[in-house]
């Protein structure tokens, strides 16, 4: 009975010429493409960072601990640090433990372990990049160890220990990249972090290069892996801190930049640089840094030793 | 010849003195509309036209109605709910995806089961809706053609995220980064598109849901034009009233009473619809997808703290919204909820500003019914319910309004033909007497 309606519902079809059938809307396909990270903009108006015109790098000359900051922190009984948890190498949370550890993470610690006689008594304070010397400035914190960059208008602002770490700007690129340095650049795209130094130096020593900003320098690999950026240029350290999370990545050429990290410190606490700087020489003479750089660094191949420190007094 | 007759015929009907002219025999058909048996067909005539006119056009503009208002309540709604159900799982997804990192390596069980069912409820919404919008509809195709093609790029990033939050590499919280971003700044915003397009054609449908003032008009004239005809009959005649124009008339007052009874119901139902379902769902829906956004914000901003400054800002917007639509339009327990929610937020910024990361990680992600995640799933749950009783209020709006119609159509058309059969009724008998 079904059939026979169906049969004649058919054949009225037919007869009416298929009038009555929809046709198919076709709808044309969209791009796929995978979206820069957020925040993430190329960017024109980067003017090239000038040289450094002075030297910030000589400190405090290293003293036994006890002035009166120093004094204050051991009634307190714990060091509080300002770093951030998202430089993979220096201070990053590992996403298994939960933990906060890295290079700078365990040089803090060293630090406390000299003023109160412990590595575990410090508490950290995640400070974004701008909020680091106000923190110094009003004492929120009594250090920042952060791959701080001693530079001539933060050592205005700030004092800094003697350097603990030399580091300098390179680039990190695919293993299959024809890229091998900065001259070939010209016409690429290249990702460094909004409103860095490493930007500015980029700027100007690959004038025609495309800048990709990105907000955090992990959003740079990822841009490096989307294939949206040729080349990644910051401190080699923390590309180091990149290329230890792909194995496909290199870091390339000769440095552009010298990157002298310091421990910031406000700029009224003498005593604490001195303290800080002692603690600094231990590390040093004892091969505990040596050995840090092996836990953390080795990704960047052999060094001959700690940076030697410079004093101004 | 004909048409000459016809244009003449008024002035001759008017014309009393024609009545008794027994003259002009040469032109039978004027001759017999002058007199009073042809006046009394023609009025029989013009009657029964009327009356079944009147009942035809409002059977079949009801009709008309009723299927539209049964198009909205099997097609139309059904896909603007369709078109919400994927805008809400679309936001879900990323939060049950942002809420697996608070956990370390390894996400919960309920939280990644909490993603697969809202990827899943995404994709089957989508697959409803592209079956339901209309083919000439271009503009919601190619919204569902780039809803379905990001969230594959989507559900890839979220992938690579996870595996390397799995393998202990940081980068993963970049990845979970950009694909929340790629999801609150690309894929929610047209799926919001896709949701308001088919909710205002849900409103619009609404709107012209009564039956028309013309139609009721139609029936009151047939009704006047009985109650003269009656009038002429009472002249002519020598009965006080006619049977059958009195049942004519009745119908016709009955048809317009109807008329009008089932159109005030009705557009009063759909006023209800639209103003106790449609709009208020419309702002629930929006306060939820502002909830489960603030709530993937928190968790992003604790992740990437200390390098991120936007999650923090943008948790504060939203909440900022939330609460202003919430006073608006007030949901029970979701003012509590999110009062309750903001007092953990504190205490996680507070924690944080001591340092003290791990407890702040506990209060976002524990079960303490004090913390976060009671709090944000009291919220959506609030919320949720909120949506369902409004969808329930608004179908059941449309319902009323189409229950208030169904026997008018054909009962329009009953009403015309039984007046019209009337109307012949009590005119015939009046018009043999003549013979």
């Amino acid at each position: 009975m079904r059939t026979i309606a169906t049969m004649f519902a058919l054949a009225a079809a037919l007869l009416a010429g298929c009038s009555n059938v929809q046709p198919l809307t076709e709808v044309s396909a969209s791009l796929t493409m995978r979206p820069l990270p957020s925040g993430a903009a190329v960017v024109s108006d980067v003017t090239g960072a000038p040289v450094e015109s002075c030297d910030a790098t000589a400190s405090l000359r290293p003293s036994v601990p006890g002035g009166p900051v120093v004094e204050e922190i051991r009634r307190r009984g714990r060091l509080i640090v300002g770093t951030d948890q998202n430089t993979n190498l220096f201070s990053f949370r590992d996403p298994v433990s939960g933990e906060l550890q890295g290079f700078d993470v365990d040089v803090a610690h060293e630090i406390a372990r000299d003023l109160l006689g412990d590595t575990g008594k410090v508490d950290f304070r995640l400070l974004r990049p701008e909020e680091r010397i106000p923190a110094l400035q009003d004492e929120t914190v009594d250090l920042v160890v952060q791959a701080m960059t001693i530079s001539c208008p933060r050592a205005e602002q700030i004092a800094f220990s003697a350097v603990y770490f030399e580091a300098s700007q390179r680039l990190l690129v695919p293993r299959d990249s024809p890229i091998r340095g900065q001259s070939d650049l010209a016409g690429k795209r290249v990702c460094s972090v909004i409103g860095t130094t490493s930007l500015a130096t980029v700027a100007r020593v690959a004038p025609t290069a495309t800048l990709v900003a990105v907000p955090n320098w992990d959003d740079c690999l990822v841009v490096l892996q989307q294939r949206q950026a040729d080349a990644v240029s910051t401190d080699d350290s923390i590309l180091a801190g990149m290329a230890v999370q792909d194995p496909n990545v290199t870091i390339v050429g000769p440095s552009l930049e010298a990157e002298p990290y310091g421990i910031g410190v406000n700029k009224s606490r003498d005593d604490l640089v001195r303290a800080v700087n002692a603690s600094l020489e231990r590390i040093r003479r004892d091969g505990t840094w040596m050995s840090l750089y092996r836990k953390w660094l080795a990704v960047l191949g052999p060094v001959p030793g700690p940076p030697e420190p410079k004093y101004r007094d | 010849m004909r048409s000459g007759e016809l244009s003449r015929r008024p002035t001759h009907t008017l014309d009393e003195s024609l009545l008794t002219d027994p003259e002009g025999s040469d032109r039978p058909l004027v001759e017999f509309l002058a007199s009073t048996p042809g006046r009394m067909a023609v009025l029989a005539i013009v009657l029964v036209a009327a009356v079944l006119a009147a009942g035809v056009t409002a059977s079949t503009t009801i009709a008309d109605r009723r299927d539209r208002l049964e198009t909205l309540r099997s097609h139309t709604e059904p896909l603007a709910d369709a078109a919400q159900r994927i805008y809400g799982a679309l936001s879900s997804a990323n939060t049950a995806a942002t809420t697996g990192f608070l956990s370390g390596g390894i996400e919960p069980q309920d939280v990644g089961d909490r993603y697969d069912a809202a990827i899943g409820q995404a994709s089957s919404g989508l697959v409803t809706a592209s079956s339901g919008v209309a083919p000439n509809d271009v503009r919601s195709l190619r919204l569902l053609n780039d809803l379905s093609n990001r969230l594959a790029v989507y559900t890839g990033m979220i992938a690579t995220a996870r595996a390397n939050n799995r393998a202990g590499r940081p980068i993963g919280v970049a990845y979970l980064s950009a694909a929340s971003a790629l999801m609150q700044q690309a894929i929610l915003p047209s799926a919001e598109q896709l949701y308001r397009s088919q909710a205002d054609a849900v409103g619009s449908s609404e709107r012209s849901a009564g039956p028309s003032r013309a139609v009721i008009a139609a029936s009151v004239f047939a009704l006047g034009l009985l109650v003269l005809a009656q009038a002429f009959l009472t002249r002519h005649s020598h009965r006080r009233l006619n049977p059958g124009l009195v049942l004519a008339s009745v119908l016709m007052a009955v048809l317009a009473a109807w008329l009008s009874a089932a159109g005030v119901l009705s557009v009063r139902a759909t006023t209800d619809a639209r103003n106790q379902g449609g709009e208020p769902l419309g702002t629930a829906v929006t306060a939820r997808i502002l909830a489960e956004q603030a709530r993937a914000d928190e968790i992003l901003g604790l992740l990437k703290r200390g390098s991120d400054t936007q999650s923090d800002k943008s948790f504060d917007v939203r909440i900022a919204q939330l609460s202003q639509l919430l006073d608006r339009h007030p949901v029970g327990g979701a003012v509590g909820a999110v009062d309750g929610w903001l007092r953990s937020h504190d205490e996680i910024r507070r924690r944080l500003a001591t340092g003290d990361y791990p407890g702040a990680a506990a209060v976002a992600r524990d079960d303490d019914p004090q913390h976060s995640t009671a709090q944000f799933i009291r919220l959506d749950t609030a919320l949720r319910d909120e949506i369902t009783r409004r969808r329930d209020t608004e179908r059941d709006g449309i319902v009323r309004a189409y229950t208030a119609l169904n026997l008018l159509a054909p009962g329009a058309t009953a009403l015309g033909v039984v007046a019209g059969l009337a109307v012949t009724a009590g005119i015939w008998p009046r018009l043999i007497e003549y013979h």
